[in-house]
């Protein structure tokens, strides 16, 4: 029963009624403008909740600790001259999300080719190949065809590479004192885009225990390994990485198929689904798992590319990184 | 005001064409083959953009009103630690250094850049775990750390690194890593305070090159051209110019770190607060 109440408040929250809740919290800690910012793209300024699910739960009990430190805060705001811009749509309405901004919204290319597959040739590339196909049985076999569980703990592993990949590129780059070519930012977008699919993914399935455990181990083990295997050999790291994208495209076609026949419900995507991806306002789960699986699509190819730029004896920095290819 | 914003970056995104330049033939085989094509970005004068490792959206200009006297006086015992560690690595930075500044800046810059990495990772891997928004920190921080490495680009060209200061490099960055990669696990409250007394001290230094220049002691060199594009600074800019921009930087830096630790002291998670993107 509590749980039904938390649901319906988030979506009540997320449809569009929560926005008197933004308001009335960040009147508790309005300050003045002290800083004039580059861009000069900013009016006035304020403290902002985040609208995660776990917050609605206690909205009022939250509301009331806001007011009693909202003084405390507002005086270390002022402070350090820091405080959140106030951001609008495109239609003038706030912009909710802390998470990302208006700018790092994308409409997603849908028509890339998604059937595209690299033929592993040299023996990195088989290598980084079965044990992809290794760990997809593994999958399959722990989630079966509960697609939505699936795909939300796939993107958990997949924001990791991108991550561990650009922090070292991050630290080569300082160390030789060298530029970076862009990939840097390239890799890190990636592990963004891939943090924002499980965002969305977590709004429609709630992990249970047992998952949250296995994530953290599989987080703790992966993340290691993989920088280990990053350090060893970038050219089969990324590869690795490719084929891990294709396996994704290939669950998500399932979980497409799933959803055309009817034995997945075609909920309404979530809130800021709609807004990450610039959707139209009455987008389905079909259409938040198109955009996603045209995301994995493009990762796949850039993590191929970047393998073959390896393969050719170059270095990534030689050629310029797929920014905002997506 | 911030549909300007978005508008603006519309018309830039506008220009960039899509054109196979450069590049040898393997190269355009693999381009074509993958289809991601290397991006032709021009300036606002229809110049070429020459820098892969930023756009011209990543460029601003950077505001030099900020406070730059600010101090937090250092009032817990976490946070006294973190003051008197600072202090400590001060000291024989000063004896190593003496009085060549920009060769101090640019060592100084490839140790300033780790932990914006760090802890935006370690938020990154904790958001993924627990299934948590972030709040932008973790954007937040991965910009400041890519604003530091982007001053040690300007300052390599200023200063060429001789080898055994590439070594030290890579011992320092080794050891500040793993330090900082721990500190942050155990208390981010204690990491981001340390990193934000490490920013006063940088701007101390910053003043200090600042003085020589003026002095005459360093030769006032014209900016390079990659600090000339990155600030948005006007042709026929100096090295006191970039000196400038880059102590701001260090200053928002400062802010943003002390507020992320003031954040922690008031028992909040730091996604409760937003973070200040393009705070600079």
């Amino acid at each position: 029963m509590k749980n039904v109440l938390v649901r319906s408040a988030a979506r009540a929250l997320l449809g569009g009624g929560g926005r008197s809740y933004y308001r009335q919290l960040s009147t508790a800690a309005i300050v003045e403008q002290r800083h004039q910012h580059g861009g000069g793209a900013f009016g006035s300024f304020h403290l902002r909740r985040m609208s995660t699910l776990p917050e609605v739960k206690d909205q009022h009990s939250e509301e009331k600790k806001n007011e009693v430190n909202g003084t405390s805060n507002a005086v270390v705001t002022s402070y350090w001259g820091i405080t959140r811009p106030k951001v609008r749509r495109e239609d003038g309405t706030e912009w909710p999300w802390n998470c990302f901004m208006p700018w790092d919204s994308y409409h997603s290319d849908v028509s890339i080719d998604v059937t595209k597959h690299h033929t592993p040739k040299s023996l990195t590339d088989k290598v980084a190949f079965r044990a992809v196909k290794f760990l997809r049985v593994l999958s399959d076999i722990y989630f079966k065809e509960r697609y939505g569980c699936h795909a939300m703990m796939l993107e958990t592993i997949a924001a990791v590479p991108g991550m561990v990949g650009g922090m070292l590129l991050h630290l080569k780059s300082l160390r030789k004192f060298q530029h970076s070519g862009g990939w840097i930012k390239a890799l890190l977008e990636e592990a963004e885009n891939e943090r924002m699919h499980l965002m969305t993914m977590v709004e429609l399935v709630k992990p249970s225990w047992h998952e949250r455990l296995l994530i953290f181990t599989a987080q703790g083990v992966f993340f290691n390994a993989f920088f280990v295997f990053y350090l060893l050999s970038p050219k089969a790291a990324h590869r690795f990485v490719g084929y891990l994208e294709e396996e994704a495209v290939i669950s998500y076609t399932q979980h497409l198929n799933a959803i055309e026949s009817g034995k997945v419900e075609n909920v309404p995507a979530p809130a800021i689904a709609i807004d990450y991806w610039r959707l139209p306002k009455d987008a389905t789960l079909k259409d938040v798992v198109t955009v996603i699986r045209a995301d994995e699509a493009h990762h796949r190819d850039v993590n191929h590319f970047a393998s073959d730029i390896h393969h050719q004896g170059k270095e990534l920095k030689e050629a310029p990184a797929p920014i905002g290819y997506h | 005001e911030s549909t300007l914003a978005l508008s603006e970056k519309e018309k830039i995104e506008k220009k960039v064409g899509l054109s196979s330049a450069g590049g040898n033939k393997e190269e355009k085989v693999i381009v074509s083959y993958w289809g991601i094509q290397p991006s032709k970005i021009t300036k606002k004068d229809g110049t070429e953009w020459k820098w892969n490792c930023f756009s011209p959206w990543g460029t601003y200009k950077a505001d030099l009103s900020i406070d730059l006297e600010k101090h937090m006086p250092p009032t817990t015992f976490l946070d006294k630690m973190a003051f008197w560690t600072v202090k400590v690595l001060r000291y024989p930075t000063d004896v190593f250094f003496q009085r060549r500044y920009g060769c101090r800046a640019m060592m100084l810059e490839t140790v300033a850049a780790v932990p914006g990495m760090v802890a935006g990772m370690l938020l990154h891997c904790k958001s993924l775990r627990r299934f948590e928004h972030s709040g932008g920190w973790f954007k937040a921080l991965l910009e400041e750390a890519e604003n530091e490495r982007m001053h040690l680009m300007t300052f390599m060209e200023v200063a060429k690194p001789k080898w055994y200061e590439r070594a030290l490099v890579i011992t320092v960055q080794g050891v500040f890593f793993n330090a900082y990669f721990l500190g942050y696990l155990l208390s981010p409250k204690f990491a981001h305070r340390m990193f934000g007394y490490l920013e006063e001290e940088a701007i101390h230094s910053y003043t200090e090159f600042l003085k020589e220049l003026d002095k005459g002691n360093i030769e006032n060199v014209p900016a390079p051209a990659i600090a000339i594009d990155y600030w948005q600074l006007p042709p026929g800019s100096t090295l006191r110019d970039v000196v400038m921009v880059v102590r701001a930087d260090e200053a928002h830096h400062r802010d943003v770190n002390h507020f992320a630790s003031d954040i922690h002291y008031q028992g909040r998670e730091l996604r409760e607060a937003a973070a200040p993107i393009g705070y600079h």
